[in-house]
Formats: C-alpha cells, sequence, structure tokens
C-alpha cells in the first residue's frame, strides 16, 4: 500500500498547494460573493421566478471554475516541471505513473472544493432569490432575506476565520478562508434546510430546491474533464499554451454541435471533429429546470459515462507522454 | 559627489533589520546592531553561517532593503541615491540574468543602464568578456550556461562601471578553483587601484586570501571583527622559514635553540594547500599548450585606469 | 537618462516578442482579420460589406490587443520581482520612473506595431473594395462616399417648426471635400404606428444670406434612418447654413404623424477628407486606449505578483465597463425607477446620498476612460477629429498614466523589492 499513501500524500499537497495561491483565493471569494449578491443584483422577470439568479449562479460556477481548474492543472505540473520541484520528487522511489495521476488527483480536489462551495452557494441564492407567491397571507414577490444574511455572513466570517488563524497560529490565510467558507456554506444549507423564510421551523429540506444538484454536478464533471485536458496538456508544453488550447477546445467544444455536428452527415472532417471534441453542452443543462423540470438520473449517469471515458484516454496520453519526457 | 575627505566609504550605525509578518509584528530579527566602517582601497569581508544575516546586510546597503533601526552612508549618500548607485558595482548571490540574453547583449543592456556611451558601452563589454574568459560563449545564450559561467558574467556586470565600491555576495560559489583563484586576484588588483571591496561568504579561504579584515556574524549580530592579521596571529609562537636543512644540521639547530635559549622546538615542512597544488597543476598543464574553458585573467584596461 | 529608458524598453520589446501568449494572440488577430475579411456578408452590398467588416475588425483589434497588453503589462515588473531579475537593475542608477516609463514604453511599441498591422490590413480592404465596385453604380458611390470617407458631422437644434415644416441652421466646417464628394443629410422620424406609408418631402438649403442653394424632394420612411445626398457646391467651408423642410402639398394628412425624433437630431455628414486620415487617426485613438491599459497592467504589477496582478487587472476594466450601466443609471437627474414605486422610501436617506456620491464618483473617474470611442464612426465614415486624438492622448497618456506612473513609483519606492514573495 506504498503507492495508496504516496498517492494521498502527492494529491494532498498537490492540493494545498493550489489552495494556497493567492489567486486561488481570489477566484473563489469573487464567484462566491457575486453569486450571492445575484438575488439583490437581479429583479425577477417576465414571472420566470429564480431563473435568471440560478443561470447567472451556474454561469459563474462555470466561467470562474475553468480560471480554477486551469490555473490549478497548469500549477500543479508545468510549473513543477520548470521550476524542478517535480525532478525533485521523481528522485525519490516514486514512479512517473503515480505522480501524474496523483497530481491529478490533487486538482480534482481543488476543483471539487470550489465547486461544492458554488454548488452549495447556488441552493442558498436560489432560495433567497424572489418568487411569486401566493399562499398563507401573501400574494406578490418576496425575498428570503434571512437565508441571505446568513450567506453573506458565511463570507465575511470565513475571512474572520482565516485572519484569526493567520494572525494567532500563522497558519495560511488561502486554505483556511477556503475551508472556513466551505464549512459556513453547509452551515447555511443546514439552516435553511430548517426554517422556513419567516425564521419559523418547517419540515426539513422542504424549502430547498434540489433539483439545481444534479446541474452543478454535471458543470463539475466538466471542469474535471477540463483538468483532464489541461494536465495531459501539461506533459507537453508550457503553462501559456496549455491554457491557450483548453482555452480553444473550450470555445470549439461549445459550438461543437453548431460548428461540427451540422455538417457531420456530409463531412468526414466534420463527423471526425464532432466526435473528436468533448461537447460541453451535454453538461450545461440548466434549461432544463424552466418551468418545473428537472435533470434525470440516468442523464447524470450517461454524461458521468462520457465524461470519465473521455478523461481516461486523456489521462492515459498523458502518462505515455510523461513517462517518456525529460524532467 | 566626492568621497568624505577621510576616505570614508561605508558607515553603518546600529544597523538593524526585522522582517515582519502581515498584521506588521516582528518575525525574525535578521540583522541586530550592526556597526561596520570602510576605508577606501580596504578588501572586508562578511563571514558567517547560513542565515547569519550577510545578505540581508548587502541588500539594506544597496536600497533593496529598509532597515528597521539604525543608518547607513555609502559613498557619501543614501543607497537609494541614483549619484551613489553610479558607483557601486553588485554581485547577488544568485546571478539574476536574463536568461535569453547572451553575454554581450547582457552586458551592453547593464552599460544603458549605466548610462554609457555607445563606444564606451562596446569597449568594455569586449574587455570585460575576454577578461571573464566569456569569449568562446559570448554569444549564446545565457539560459545554457553553467552555474559558473553566469557567475563569470555576473562578475563582468558589477565591474562595468569601474565601480569605487565593489559589493560581492558569495562571490566564488560555483566557480572552480581556477575562477576562485582569478576572482580573488582580480579583487586584490582592484583593491590596489582604489576599489573598496565589501564580500560576503561562508568559504574561509576565499576571505582568508583576499581580506584585510573581516567581520564575523552570528545571528545578526557580529561576534568578532578586525584585520586578519590580529585575529589570527598566534602570539605564543613563532615560525622560522630556511631551505631544508640535512638530518645532521637540524638535530644541531633544535639543540642549539634548546641549549641557548631553552624553549622546545619542532620541525615540519611547510605544505601547500589543496587550492595551491591545483592551480599549480593547471598551470603547468597550460603552459605545456593544452587548452581549457577558463579564461585568462587580464585586466581589463578601463579597470586599471 | 534617455538610454536607460531605452535600455530597458528595449529590453521589455525582446520579452514582449519572446512571448508565446503574444505570439499566439497576433496569430489570433491576424486570423481574426482575414476570417472576417472572407466571411461577411454583410446586407449583401460591398459598402454594407465593407461597413461590417471595419466594425468588427476594430473590435477584435482592440480586445486581442488590448488582452496582450495587458498580460505583457501585468508581467513586465511582477515576474521580475519574483524571480529577482530586477534586483540587478535597481541597484543600477536608475530612477523608479524611468523603469516605469521603460516598460511601459516597450509595451506600447509592441501594441503600436500590431496596430500598425490591423490598420495596414483595414487600408487594404478598403483598397479592394474600392477595386471591386464601379464607381458610378449606387453600391460603388455608397463605398466611396458614405464609408470610405472622413465626414464631418453637422447636428443642430431646430430653430423653427410648425405643421409639416422645420428649419435648422449649422455651421460648415473649414474644409469641405471638392466635388466628386457628397454630403449626406441622415434624418428619422418617430413613427406612433406601425406601417404608414412614406412621406413626400421638399428640403432646401439656404446660403447665409437666405438665397437657395439646392433643393429636391424625396419620399421619407417612417421607420429607420432617411438620406439625402447633398452636392458639396450648395455648401461653402466655414458658413453658417440653414436647412429647411416641409411635407409636400397634397400630404396634408401626414401633418398629424409626421415628427422628428427627438434623440436622434437631423445630421449632416460633410466630406472633408479620405478614409486613410481617419483610419489613422481611429487607430491612434484606439492606442491611446491600450496605452492606458499598459499603465495600468505595470502599475498593478508593481503591487502583485503576477496572477494576482491579472485578476485584479481585470476585474478593474470589467467593473469599469460595468459601471457605465451603473452610472448612467443612477446618475443625478435621471428619475430612477425604482424609488418612486413605493410610498415610502425602503432605503435610508444616508444609503441613497453615498450610492449618489459614488456613482458621481465613478462617473467622474471612469467616463473619460470609456468616451473616447471610434469603431462607428470609422464604419459609417465620419470625420474623427484630430482634436479628439489630441485629447484622448492627453487624457489617457499623460493624466490618467501620469497618476498609474506616480502611483507606481510611489510603491516601488516604498516597497522592499528584496522581500521574499
Amino acid at each position: 500500500m506504498t503507492w495508496f499513501r504516496q498517492a494521498v500524500a502527492l494529491a494532498g499537497l498537490t492540493a494545498l498547494e493550489v489552495l494556497r495561491q493567492p489567486v486561488c483565493l481570489l477566484l473563489v471569494l469573487v464567484s462566491i460573493t457575486l453569486t450571492a449578491l445575484l438575488p439583490f443584483l437581479i429583479l425577477h422577470r417576465f414571472g420566470e421566478d429564480g431563473k435568471l439568479v440560478r443561470d447567472s449562479a451556474f454561469a459563474l460556477h462555470a466561467v470562474f471554475g475553468i480560471f480554477v481548474a486551469g490555473y490549478a492543472a497548469t500549477t500543479a505540473l508545468s510549473r513543477e516541471l520548470q521550476g524542478g520541484t517535480a525532478s525533485a520528487v521523481l528522485s525519490k522511489p516514486v514512479s512517473r505513473d503515480l505522480f501524474f495521476l496523483a497530481k491529478f488527483a490533487g486538482v480534482v480536489g481543488v476543483v471539487g472544493i470550489f465547486s461544492l462551495c458554488s454548488g452549495l452557494a447556488t441552493l442558498l441564492v436560489e432560495r433567497i432569490g424572489e418568487k411569486f407567491v401566493t399562499t398563507g397571507g401573501v400574494i406578490g414577490y418576496v425575498t428570503d432575506k434571512q437565508t441571505g444574511v446568513f450567506l453573506l455572513l458565511a463570507l465575511v466570517m470565513a475571512c474572520v476565520v482565516g485572519a484569526l488563524a493567520n494572525y494567532k497560529r500563522q497558519r495560511p490565510f488561502g486554505s483556511i478562508t477556503i475551508t472556513a467558507l466551505l464549512a459556513g456554506l453547509v452551515i447555511c444549507v443546514v439552516i435553511g434546510c430548517l426554517f422556513a423564510r419567516s425564521g419559523e421551523w418547517a419540515p426539513f429540506a422542504a424549502r430547498m430546491d434540489w433539483r439545481l444538484v444534479p446541474v452543478s454536478l454535471l458543470i463539475t464533471i466538466a471542469l474535471v474533464l477540463m483538468s483532464a485536458l489541461a494536465m495531459a496538456l501539461s506533459t507537453v508544453v508550457g503553462t501559456v499554451p496549455t491554457l491557450t488550447v483548453c482555452s480553444a477546445v473550450f470555445v470549439m467544444g461549445l459550438m461543437s454541435d453548431y460548428l461540427f455536428g451540422q455538417h457531420a452527415a456530409v463531412s468526414l472532417w466534420a463527423r471526425v471533429l464532432y466526435s473528436i471534441l468533448p461537447n460541453w453542452q451535454h453538461f450545461w443543462v440548466c434549461d432544463q429546470l424552466n418551468a418545473g423540470g428537472q435533470v434525470s438520473r440516468a442523464y447524470v449517469g450517461m454524461a458521468s459515462l462520457y465524461a470519465i471515458v473521455y478523461a481516461a484516454a486523456l489521462l492515459c496520453l498523458g502518462v505515455v507522454v510523461f513517462r517518456q519526457r525529460d524532467v | 559627489m566626492e568621497q568624505p575627505d577621510n576616505g570614508t566609504v561605508l558607515e553603518v550605525f546600529q544597523l538593524t533589520k526585522v522582517f515582519r509578518d502581515f498584521w506588521r509584528r516582528p518575525r525574525v530579527t535578521a540583522v541586530d546592531g550592526l556597526d561596520l566602517s570602510v576605508q577606501r582601497g580596504e578588501i572586508i569581508g562578511l563571514l558567517g553561517p547560513n542565515g547569519s544575516g550577510k545578505s540581508t546586510t548587502i541588500k539594506m546597503l544597496l536600497g533593496l532593503l529598509h532597515p528597521s533601526d539604525g543608518s547607513i552612508r555609502i559613498l557619501g549618500g543614501r543607497p537609494s541615491d541614483v549619484a551613489v548607485r553610479k558607483r557601486i558595482g553588485y554581485l547577488p548571490e544568485d546571478s539574476y540574468l536574463y536568461r535569453y540574453l547572451t553575454p554581450r547583449e547582457t552586458l551592453l543592456f547593464y552599460g544603458r543602464l549605466f548610462d554609457l556611451s555607445a563606444s564606451e558601452r562596446r569597449q568594455r563589454t569586449a574587455e570585460l568578456i575576454e577578461m571573464t574568459g566569456l569569449g568562446p560563449a559570448a554569444d549564446r545564450a545565457v539560459g545554457e550556461f553553467s552555474k559558473g559561467m553566469a557567475r563569470r558574467l555576473g562578475l563582468a556586470q558589477a565591474l562595468l562601471n569601474a565601480p569605487d565600491l565593489l559589493i560581492l555576495d558569495e562571490p566564488t560559489s560555483g566557480l572552480d578553483p581556477m575562477g576562485c583563484r582569478q576572482v580573488k586576484e582580480l579583487l586584490q588588483a582592484l583593491a590596489a587601484r582604489g576599489t573598496t571591496i565589501l564580500l560576503s561568504s561562508h568559504l574561509l579561504a576565499d576571505v582568508e586570501h583576499v581580506c584585510d579584515r573581516v567581520v564575523i556574524m552570528y545571528d545578526g549580530r557580529p561576534r568578532a571583527a578586525g584585520t586578519l592579521k590580529s585575529l589570527l596571529e598566534n602570539q605564543e609562537r613563532m615560525l622560522v622559514n630556511v631551505p631544508t636543512l640535512d638530518a645532521a644540521a637540524t638535530r644541531r639547530l633544535l639543540d642549539l635553540l634548546r641549549k641557548e635559549l631553552g624553549c622546545e622546538a619542532d620541525v615540519s615542512r611547510p605544505s601547500m594547500n589543496l587550492e595551491e597544488f591545483f592551480v599549480k597543476v593547471v598551470r603547468e598543464a597550460k603552459e605545456n599548450g593544452t587548452p581549457g574553458a577558463a579564461g585568462e585573467s587580464k585586466m581589463a584596461t578601463f579597470l586599471q585606469a | 537618462m534617455r538610454n536607460r529608458i531605452l535600455g530597458i524598453a528595449g529590453l521589455m520589446i525582446r520579452q514582449a516578442v519572446r512571448s508565446r501568449f503574444v505570439i499566439c494572440l497576433f496569430v489570433l488577430m491576424l486570423s481574426l482579420l482575414v476570417g472576417f475579411a472572407l466571411t461577411i456578408k454583410g446586407d449583401g452590398t460591398a459598402a454594407g460589406r465593407l461597413q461590417m467588416l471595419l466594425s468588427y475588425a476594430m473590435g477584435a483589434v482592440g480586445v486581442v490587443l488590448g488582452t496582450a497588453t495587458l498580460w505583457l503589462a501585468c508581467g513586465s515588473v511582477s515576474s521580475e520581482i519574483e524571480n529577482r531579475r530586477l534586483h540587478l537593475v535597481l541597484v543600477k542608477p536608475i530612477r523608479r520612473m524611468d523603469l516605469w516609463i521603460g516598460k511601459w514604453l516597450g509595451i506600447v511599441s509592441v501594441a503600436m506595431l500590431m496596430l500598425a498591422v490591423a490598420g495596414f490590413f483595414l487600408a487594404i480592404a478598403g483598397q479592394v473594395a474600392l477595386r471591386r465596385t464601379v464607381p458610378d453604380s449606387a453600391d460603388g458611390r455608397a463605398v466611396r462616399h458614405q464609408v470610405l470617407m472622413s465626414r464631418y458631422l453637422a447636428e443642430s437644434e431646430r430653430v423653427k417648426g410648425g405643421a409639416g415644416k422645420a428649419r435648422w441652421e449649422l455651421d460648415c466646417p473649414a474644409i469641405v471635400s471638392p466635388a466628386p464628394a457628397v454630403a449626406t443629410l441622415r434624418y428619422r422620424f418617430v413613427s406612433p404606428l406601425r406601417d404608414l406609408p412614406p412621406v413626400r418631402t421638399h428640403w432646401e438649403v439656404l446660403g447665409p444670406d437666405g438665397t437657395c442653394r439646392f433643393e429636391a424632394d424625396g419620399l421619407a420612411n417612417m421607420d429607420g434612418v432617411n438620406r439625402l445626398d447633398i452636392p458639396v457646391d450648395s455648401l461653402q467651408a466655414g458658413e453658417r447654413i440653414s436647412l429647411t423642410f416641409r411635407i409636400r402639398r397634397g400630404e396634408e394628412e401626414a401633418l398629424h404623424y409626421v415628427t422628428f425624433h427627438p434623440n436622434h437630431p437631423v445630421e449632416l455628414l460633410i466630406p472633408t477628407g479620405g478614409f486613410g486620415g481617419n483610419l489613422v487617426r481611429a487607430l491612434l485613438i484606439v492606442f491611446c486606449r491600450v496605452a492606458l491599459l499598459a499603465a495600468l497592467g505595470v502599475t498593478v504589477g508593481t503591487v502583485f505578483t503576477f496572477p494576482v496582478a491579472v485578476f485584479v487587472s481585470t476585474s478593474m476594466i470589467v467593473a469599469t465597463l460595468f459601471t457605465q450601466f451603473f452610472v448612467f443609471s443612477t446618475a443625478p437627474g435621471r428619475p430612477s425607477d425604482h424609488h418612486h414605486h413605493h410610498g415610502a422610501p425602503e432605503t435610508p436617506a444616508w444609503i441613497e446620498k453615498v450610492g449618489e456620491d459614488l456613482a458621481n464618483g465613478m462617473q467622474f473617474a471612469v467616463v473619460p476612460v470609456l468616451h473616447y470611442r471610434v469603431r462607428g464612426r470609422l464604419a459609417e465614415g465620419v470625420a474623427i477629429p484630430w482634436s479628439e486624438v489630441y485629447e484622448a492622448a492627453g487624457f489617457l497618456i499623460f493624466v490618467y498614466g501620469g497618476v498609474l506612473c506616480a502611483l507606481a513609483c510611489e510603491t516601488l519606492r516604498r516597497r522592499e523589492i528584496a522581500l521574499p514573495v
């Protein structure tokens, strides 16, 4: 089980290294703060209760997630290869395959933590956002100010906890703040599950829109897939080309249906590209929530399978290349 | 700006540097109450183990760090004065060079920063490249250099302005013994010309060979200071140096000393240290016509003035 | 001093040219320009195609160039602090300002080069459009007189009006191009109903002494922009002319609904020069904006590490772009829709006061940055005056750039460069 312990140590170190970077903290804080402010910035429109807030929160998750994933993947590998840290680790009895895969696991950890924060915040803002209510004595638009206050408080408290830990114990501000934020968001969701908007006890979790979870999950899976791509590329080229190619693949994969899908029947090239490029549209399903709809488990399963197979192929390529290259 | 009349190039009084954390609380006291005065033409060595505050002191002298307490007067001004920096040469502990420039381009670039005229820049660059033995690599990117070659280039850029005060942080680290010897000879020649040199090192042999005076630092404080002679000389014993005598003559000499002066004496042969031996071997090999990597240590003309 | 600045600038240029990211963006810019030239169809006419090409190309060039500049600028100082190369530079006899100006100059030189390539491409695109159209065809005339032109935009307030009649006064510019060029009058009506029939109109151009220089009858649509070509012979440089409008007899029912659009004043576009000059001026203004980005990036990079600097400066730009909506929707003098719905104000007065002050402050700081826009005018053949170029250079490069430079110098002076990052 030495390999397992090595893998855990390497992955943990990678995740910690990324989480301690100031820019990682900035990305997490700005994305969650913007998400938290969405219900106050966006007003109801055309009777689509919560749709704009919800969609914007998902969009923030995806956009900031791409930055987090790209940054994490390139820091984990490119920088270490350039800086010589990788050669120091590989001179120890650590296999290259393990090193590469453990690095990937660390990146997935960072993306997972970010996505968890973002997903929880999305759940909360969907609850806060204005809705048209016709039950009880209330008719009209209402916002859940109580949860809103808790959410903003969680953000402030996370920073306070990070600052205190740094002040008293000299602990790194970045990683502690992110951990505290995650804990705070979980507490907010639990409180949200227990109480109604008016502050009274409510049946557990009745007021939460759990339909959002599969949508967040699919975005997370897409981000993991993106990290796999970035990691595989990092074995060959440096930070900047990796980010450039990732952006190109992202944009082309997003328009894959339009660019290649419609020509796939007639052109061999279009068919090949359509099959090779990851199709991000599979992972962007928030429109399915309109008018009370939801994403089926079968769909999530199929999309995950697609992503797993795809990521596995990319990682295999990465491993093979990484075995050959000089460090 | 002229040097002060008394010939003091550098005067440091109660210099203290406290590194603080984000909350401005003191974390480490890197330098603690250092007093130092350096005269023109002196070679002074800052000695000490790792983390003793040598590099921090040097960075404060150069204005790269601000002292927490105490004062610095360098070449009659403050470290931040542009006119002062015009007369200083600095070699950092690691040669932080632009990786994609060649040695020639590197020196031309720093020459521009010293505001040298185009012809002066070209002339000095050529001479320094020759002097540091980088001629064969003059048009290769610095990124491909070994540590020793980068060090030579670092030294060349420090000499570009024919400085009055040369500050060297670990000047011989990464150099081969020939390079070390050349650097030391160069420093002695520069000092003879009137350049003041401050060097920090933890390689004692370096300091011993070239320095007039040393300050030994530990934990941010000066623990011993003075001329090498005064610090190292054994006042209790003497050494008499004579050509090799045969066994009988040696015995007679020892008997004479015992009888006449009533003191015990012993006899040994002075030995070369390894560096001297190495230099001798390589010089002999060179004289026999085998070309080597090290360059000639012919002093650049603009430094001879 | 010049030596030092040029030395640093030269090194910065070398770094820029070696940067893979900048090379990628340069290639991207070229491929976008070529891609636009090959794929844009516009409304089917050569003029429409060229207009759309100019507009898209200027937009793409601005974005790509902005990204490249910001990337270079953010890394210029921060990465040198990180890898400690700055230690060797700052111990040399240079002032902090030399460093800042050198870096900035290096970056803007590279931007200038990229901009020149883009400008060359657009000039060629204009020439191709000229060659491909027949001068006397409607399309050829549109290309020559409406797009590849620099036309002074004379706007005026109405001085007299009545039922179906109106008169305007406006000043001709100091230079008016000679004959084959034509001036164009643009006007819009407010249309109360859809699908109203066109109106028969009569326009006259009167000289300062009241003599009629030109008159024309035409049909004007109730929707969209109406155009009327006016020969340049009827306009003389520097004089004040009058325009009169009336509805022709026999259209009395139109009197009830013909109203000039209150937000789109009547415009007379008077040709004053060629496309080349206008293109140069437009590119110079884009250059001023890019130079401001470079200044911002270099300054932010003196405070933060590279990734944080990129993040911070990008956020500042995004915030600035968003501020314009915020500023213009809450600026004083405009009723805010939100507060007047409720009987009692929900927000306390002091919050509103602080919000208003904040909005005013932002407007003061941000509006000049967003003020200089050239894309639309270049595509429509509207003159971008030299005065605007000078103003943009003054504001964006000297005022804002100067403030940023001062901030950076102060930061560098206070900052301990050799502290571990």
